[in-house]
């Protein structure tokens, strides 16, 4: 009884099938009709962007503000400023909706339109800055700032980093800072300066040699080497009092500190006159709190994971310098770079997920990779030497020294590599760029 | 009963049995007639014996080489050494910088979502993912074609994009330098693609015959102006784009669709 209706629904079955394979091809075709290619996600193209002169009473300080809110924007590696004899716009244009017209700004090919105004009001500078979205004819955000007479580059650089964040939505770089070295004195003394390369601050003035210092996590305190009393000791600098102790002196070296994330710890490089093996520390006392490392070879360069529960460093225990990491109790170390023989200098990504260190090839270069050694990146290649790299808070850049055009200055790259840029230009070489956390201050 | 049924020897067939089944036969082969006609119209889409299997990267920028002059600064003398001393006074200090007190002009705009570090990891997840692309070197695998989680609509699938199959060579070819040409002018807002990861825009050339921009068209709009707005304009500003291939040029004729994808996501 059940043969027939299983008969027949085996041939439905079978002519069902037989139409569809024979007519979707057919339906897709006829549904576009139209060749069909994709671009693929937008790449890192610099986003063509309008900066008219600043409106203002005073225009020397239009054009001093201009020249500092322009040059943050270069560094960014975000833009590409148009060039203003391009604009359109007729003078007397606003800074507001309304008060201008957005096709003025199309035909110079702008994204992006920032209008500012700078005034000097009695003993305070005021900045104003509206940032437009040109083919969205729309205000990505408008902002304010105020600061004293003698704060305009200060001022510039909140503008900038108010510009950036309008329209990339991150965070930028323009309220941090390095600590570098600079011997512009004939001594080796540790400055802090501007991301733009204007504005140092000397911290260290003691006529000797000072190196590699480091940020502690809230940006208000600097650990660092120095040689002060004839020996490379550790020395704490508060930047909030103005002052410096010595926190570690023991015999032979006391070198290369790395503040923990959480700020509680360091880590530090001691040989106690014999094999130099990294350490942690009490930032304040600077009494020992373990031995991490104790192989025969040298060990040094501790860098810390952004979650403080490993610690990158270097160590020749293979024979060559190579580095290795291991968690922050001395436990579990393994070796992470194995292209080339001579990696140093081990500088760990906010993000968690790369590390730069420099390799020595014919001259010293910049490479990251990730926390296995592979998917490496190069960020230098034969300009010169360049070395101590340092990330950004927010990862999209490094810094390093940098002696391609003869003196070693401080330069930024972003972390691909592809945009590069000069940041100290003035006299003395830079060195051991450290770079701060987001700063207040 | 059910045995018996399957015995060859009880199996009969009733004259009835005999027409259903000449007639669907016939159903089935009218409809392979009708279905023979109705795809002969297109374009062979692939020739099976040229099939190749193309990732399309975007070539990395030439980076500018200063003039290499390696001065490498010597090292610094050695202190001489000095006996422990007091501990030193206070070194000098600039005042800090001021805080700048910032406020916001009239016509406060809606403040910037606030991003937690989770956001940061992914966007930097992203840029390493496009760092691995823009590196990768041409190499043989389509990965639009191998990614498990695809989810290109039909039109793509008509042109052989993440279908898994491979894509036409010359197509492939055709694509890359279309990408080429058009990417570099190609600059929506980063914050907008943060935001809005999905967003998908399809614009729709015609070229005349020297491949000169005839028209362009919004074909599918993503709903974010200045998105759309700045794939039209990169279209627009390429001015001139290559012919296609010579089979895929009567299907051109009615416009040429180009994708572009927020994210590789889509």
């Amino acid at each position: 009884m059940l043969v027939e209706p299983l008969r027949l629904f085996s041939f439905l079955g079978l002519l069902l099938a037989i139409l569809g394979f024979t007519c979707p091809s057919g339906a897709v075709a006829q549904e576009s009709g139209r060749l069909i290619v994709s671009v693929g996600a937008p790449g890192r193209q610099d986003i063509p962007l309008a900066i008219p002169n600043p409106k203002g009473a005073d225009s020397t300080l239009a054009r001093e503000f201009a020249s500092v809110l322009v040059r943050d924007l270069e560094i960014s590696g975000w833009f590409r400023i148009l060039d203003p004899a391009a604009f359109l716009e007729p003078p007397g244009a606003g800074l507001r909706p309304g008060e201008f017209s957005f096709s003025d700004w199309t035909i110079p090919g702008a994204a992006v339109l920032a209008k500012t105004r700078i005034d000097l009001l009695g003993q305070k500078l005021r900045a104003e800055v509206w940032i437009y979205d040109v083919a969205g004819a729309r205000k990505l955000d408008a902002r304010a700032f105020s600061g004293s007479d003698s704060g305009l580059r200060s001022v510039a650089h909140h503008v900038a980093n108010a510009i950036i964040k309008a329209v990339t939505g991150t965070d930028s770089i323009f309220n941090t800072r390095f600590a570098a070295v600079n011997n512009r004195t004939g001594n080796k003394e540790i400055y802090l300066v501007d991301i733009d390369g204007h504005g140092a601050i000397p911290v260290t003035r003691n006529g000797s040699i000072n190196l590699q210092p480091s940020w502690s996590p809230d940006g208000t305190k600097l650990i660092y080497t120095s040689y002060r009393a004839g020996n490379p000791d550790l020395y704490l600098a508060d930047l909030a009092k103005a002052t410096t102790r010595r926190i570690s002196a023991r015999t032979g070296l006391n070198i290369g500190a790395a503040w923990s994330p959480l700020g509680n710890l360091l880590s530090a490089t001691l040989s106690n006159g014999g094999n130099s093996d990294i350490f942690t520390l009490d930032p304040y006392s600077g009494k020992v709190v373990a031995r991490l490392t104790t192989s025969s070879g040298i060990d040094a360069s501790p860098s810390w994971s952004p979650g403080g529960s490993q610690i990158a460093f270097v160590s020749d225990r293979s024979g060559g310098a190579q580095i290795y990491v291991m968690s922050a109790n001395g436990s579990n170390i393994h070796r992470v770079s194995f292209h080339g023989t001579h990696n140093t200098d081990p500088s760990w990504s906010p993000a968690g997920d790369r590390l730069a260190y420099v390799t020595r090839e014919k001259h010293f270069d910049i490479i990251t990779c990730d926390l296995d050694g592979r998917s490496l990146v190069r960020i230098t290649q034969g300009q010169g030497d360049n070395e101590d790299p340092s990330w950004s808070p927010d990862g999209r850049y490094l810094s390093f020294s940098s002696t391609r055009t003869g003196t070693s200055h401080i330069w930024i790259s972003t972390a691909d590599g592809y945009h590069q840029i000069q940041v100290t230009r003035d006299k003395g070489g830079w060195s051991n760029p450290s770079w701060s956390p987001s700063l207040d201050w | 009963m059910a045995s018996s049924v399957l015995r060859p020897d009880t199996l009969t067939l009733k004259p009835w049995d005999l027409l259903l089944s000449l007639l669907l036969h016939g159903t089935v082969v009218l409809f392979l007639l009708l279905g023979r006609g109705c795809i002969e119209d297109d374009q062979p889409l692939f020739d099976p014996d040229e099939i190749m299997q193309v990732q399309m990267v975007a070539l990395p920028k030439a980076r500018g080489r200063n003039p290499d002059r390696a001065t490498r600064a010597p090292s610094p003398p050695p202190p001489a050494p000095v006996p422990e001393a007091a501990m030193p006074s206070p070194e000098p200090f600039a005042e800090p910088h001021p805080s700048n007190s910032e406020t916001r002009p009239e016509e406060p705009p809606p403040k910037a979502d606030s991003r937690d570090r989770r956001a940061d990891v992914l966007r930097q997840l992203r840029r390493s993912e496009l760092i691995k692309d823009i590196q990768a070197p041409l190499g043989d695998v389509d990965r639009s074609a191998t990614d498990p989680n695809s989810t290109l609509s039909p039109e793509e699938a008509f042109a052989g994009l993440g279908t898994g199959a491979p894509m036409d060579p010359d197509l492939a070819r055709y694509q890359s330098q279309i990408r080429r040409i058009v990417l570099p002018n190609w600059t929506p807002l980063p914050r907008i693609i943060q935001d809005n990861p999905d967003l998908f825009t399809i614009v729709e050339v015609t070229l005349d015959a020297d491949g000169k921009i005839e028209k362009t068209r919004m074909a599918r709009p993503s709903g974010n102006t200045s998105y759309d707005e700045s794939c039209i304009r990169a279209v627009q500003k390429s001015g001139r784009l290559p012919l296609p291939p010579p089979k895929f040029q009567n299907l051109a004729s009615r416009g040429i669709w180009i994708h572009f994808p927020a994210s590789d996501a889509r």
